[in-house]
């Protein structure tokens, strides 16, 4: 039907466009132009404090990522996004599994869980340092009254132990979210299949393999990414308990990325990093998208 | 009707909020004569007991203008000075450590201010370390508010219960060695406290550098071109270091985690380490410790590392003049005896007023004489941290301190090319 020049369609898409441009010009003031202008950054010399940009090329990504320590923070990245994510991810559905449960109190053993989560980062960053403390800390303080001074190890101050103390850390105060977000999903399957599921036999891990899992896929698969993208982007609790020491131990590209810019002042080089990140990220999310397409296909097909 | 007036609201939201977003590309102006001109001051958050005495005073001699004392934490002080000079909104008076003022003033982040400060002030009114390091490639970039020394702060119960005699001024780093054998227990008491922790790079070369200097070495040359550590002295500096950790094991296990003011002053307080260097802060805070038996002595070896603070004016301050007069209100030794939060940076001021006058804080003030800097070079931030990793590397047995050394050197001498 037609109104005046314009059909009552297309009025409705202008009207539609409209309402949803002061969030487009919010993403492209607070998102799009962040990042072009670190883009713009990465291949420019820049001169401070005017940040006046002259091309440099690929100058930056070479002096970065030639650094003598660069090849560590790479397997320290690496090392930490796959630890923190399989840690809080496996962490978060058995939490999500127990909170599931129809029993008396859960909701409040459900408080209890997410507490974790409602602490602010610094503070609970800081509470863990000083567990960890070796030599007055209150982990090795339990562990020596319990006879087991061997395990009362050097948590912080060991290469070999730093980066897993830390990730533990950040378990912690990471898998609330991760099981929020399952218990969601979980608690929106139907009890019918279960039932059914139960009548004709099934015990507890076929329910689980059969009706759950695939039940939560969907969400399973959109935490995965959120995590993954925040264990590359991680910084604050790397920061404050180990500075990314000792000698570089737990240095991941997040806090590289810092050094760069605000240690060395040297804007051109953070940004390389970070592009490459960025690059990692959308990549990352691309191949996701492409084995989740798949598998929708092929169930589908089934 | 309804439809085109919600319309109409979105449009204006999202104009506006653009408009807002974009921000004004005038340059800042010069606040208005009339009404009494703004001068915003970053401090840290030492200061924040003095800072309305200090605003009181200065509006009074200067009722032009309004003073607003913003004290900061440590923690993140100078991501947050760095980030709000490179936005064009920084505080008319930035007060930073005198080991800063070489990579603010490389980058060009600072107003050198030799015409309207450095030439009015005499040199020799101010305590040397931190009048010379407030200038970089001789023009004045800073007048200094604060002139520090370390001392050796000590624990007397633990060395009353070890029955070893207190250090006395002269001493040297054996002696130090010797008593911190006969304290440390183990697991339970450590002789001395020191410092590895990046976090607080300055901490740590409060605890190392001395001894490097002791041995007869340097971190760089003279113009800092060319990093020193490489040599037979500096070698054996770092083998004497780390050594307290690795052979001796007089410092607490934590120690490549630990500040100074963080971790081992509390430990010190806490009867668990008897001995360790530290600025006038140790003394404000052991004399608040209930039951805590203390005292404190000239640093061994006859080397401590010299430092300060110094009020400085950000390009595109905006308040220019008004810093300026701030800064000169500043260098005056009566208002520093009264005003200072901690350690004045004239001399003249320590003899004026409680505490400076008192005997433990003339001790401090024989330490600031006599305290030696670090290197003066923009490059000093970039070098530092690599350099700690590498005492950080021989800490966790990773590496010899020759490696180290070597490997230092390698690090640090292309940075101070650039």
């Amino acid at each position: 039907m037609r109104s005046g020049t314009l059909t009552i369609a297309t009025k409705r898409k202008i009207t539609g466009f409209v309402c949803v441009l002061p969030c487009i010009v919010v993403l492209l003031l607070m998102m799009a132009y962040p990042v072009l202008q670190t883009f713009l950054f990465s291949f420019s010399k820049i001169e401070l404090p005017s940040f006046k940009l002259s091309f440099n090329g690929f100058n930056n990504f070479i002096s970065a990522f030639s650094k003598p320590d660069v090849q560590l923070i790479i397997r320290n990245t690496i090392a930490w996004t796959i630890g923190s994510t399989v840690l809080r991810l496996s962490l978060g559905l058995v939490c999500a599994l127990i909170m599931n449960a129809d029993v008396p109190g859960i909701s409040v053993l459900r408080i209890i869980a997410l507490l974790p989560w409602t602490v602010p980062l610094i503070v609970s960053s800081n509470s863990w340092r000083w567990m960890l403390q070796s030599d007055y800390g209150v982990i090795n303080g339990m562990l020596k009254l319990m006879g087991l001074n061997g395990f009362a190890l050097n948590w912080l101050a060991s290469s070999s132990t730093a980066l897993p103390a830390v990730l533990t850390a950040a378990t912690w105060a990471g898998y609330p979210f991760v099981m929020m977000m399952l218990l969601s999903a979980m608690q929106s399957l139907p009890v019918e299949l279960y039932e059914a599921a139960r009548i004709d036999g099934a015990n507890r891990f076929q329910l689980f393999r059969f009706i759950t899992l695939p039940g939560i896929k969907p969400v399973l698969f959109v935490v995965l990414t959120l995590e993954l993208i925040n264990a590359v982007n991680a910084f604050d609790m790397l920061f404050v308990m180990t500075g990314g020491g000792p000698g570089g131990a737990t240095e991941i590209l997040g806090l590289f990325v810092y050094r760069l810019a605000f240690v060395n002042f040297d804007f051109g080089e953070a940004s390389s990093v970070s592009v490459v990140l960025i690059a990692l990220v959308i990549l990352g999310f691309v191949l996701y998208n492409t084995a989740l397409s798949r598998s929708k296909h092929k169930g589908e097909a089934a | 009707m309804r439809k085109s007036l919600g319309l109409v609201i979105i449009l204006a939201v999202t104009a506006g909020f653009a408009v807002w977003a974009g921000g004004s590309k005038e340059p800042a102006k010069e606040p208005s004569a009339k009404a009494p001109q703004e001068i915003v001051v970053w401090m840290g958050s030492w200061w924040s007991e003095k800072a309305p005495l200090i605003t009181k005073e200065f509006e009074a001699k200067y009722p032009q203008y309004k003073l607003k004392i913003d004290a900061l934490p440590i923690n993140g002080y100078v991501d947050n000075a760095t980030a709000a000079i490179l936005a064009g909104n920084p505080p008319d008076v930035l007060d930073i450590d005198i080991t800063q003022v070489a990579s603010f003033a490389g980058k060009n982040l600072l107003t050198d201010i030799t015409a309207d400060v450095g030439s009015k002030l005499k040199a020799s009114d101010f305590i040397k370390t931190c009048w010379d390091y407030s200038q970089f490639k001789g023009k004045q970039y800073g007048m200094p508010n604060r002139g520090t020394g370390v001392v050796f702060y000590y624990n007397k119960t633990m060395f009353d219960d070890a029955k070893v005699a207190y250090p006395k001024d002269g001493w040297s780093y054996d002696d130090l060695l010797e008593m911190a054998k006969k304290i440390t227990v183990p697991g339970q008491k450590y002789g001395v406290g020191i410092s590895a922790d990046l976090s607080d790079p300055n901490n740590v070369w409060t605890s190392f550098s001395p001894v490097l200097w002791w041995l007869g070495g340097d971190i760089m040359n003279a113009d800092a071109t060319k990093c020193l550590m490489d040599q037979p002295q500096a070698i054996k500096a770092i083998a004497w270091w780390t050594d307290l950790y690795l052979k001796h094991k007089v410092v607490p296990e934590g120690s490549l985690g630990y500040t100074i003011s963080r971790d081992v002053v509390p430990l010190l307080s806490a009867n668990k380490v008897a001995m360790l260097p530290f600025g006038v802060s140790g003394a404000d805070t052991f004399k608040k410790v209930a039951g805590l038996q203390w005292a404190l002595v000239q640093a061994p070896g006859g080397f401590n590392r010299g430092g300060g603070w110094t009020y400085t004016l950000p390009v595109s301050a905006k308040n220019k003049k008004g810093a300026i007069d701030y800064m000169l209100w500043f260098a005056n030794p009566d208002v520093q005896s009264r005003l200072c939060a901690t350690e004045p940076s004239m001399i003249a001021a320590w003899g004026l007023a409680a505490p400076w006058n008192t005997p433990v804080y003339q001790e401090m003030l024989k330490a600031a004489k006599t305290g030696k800097a670090l290197p003066n070079t923009s490059k000093w931030g970039e070098a530092s941290p690599l350099m700690i990793k590498e005492l950080q590397k021989v800490l966790m047995g990773q590496k010899t301190p020759e490696q180290a050394g070597k490997d230092m050197v390698a690090l640090v001498d292309p940075i101070l090319a650039k």
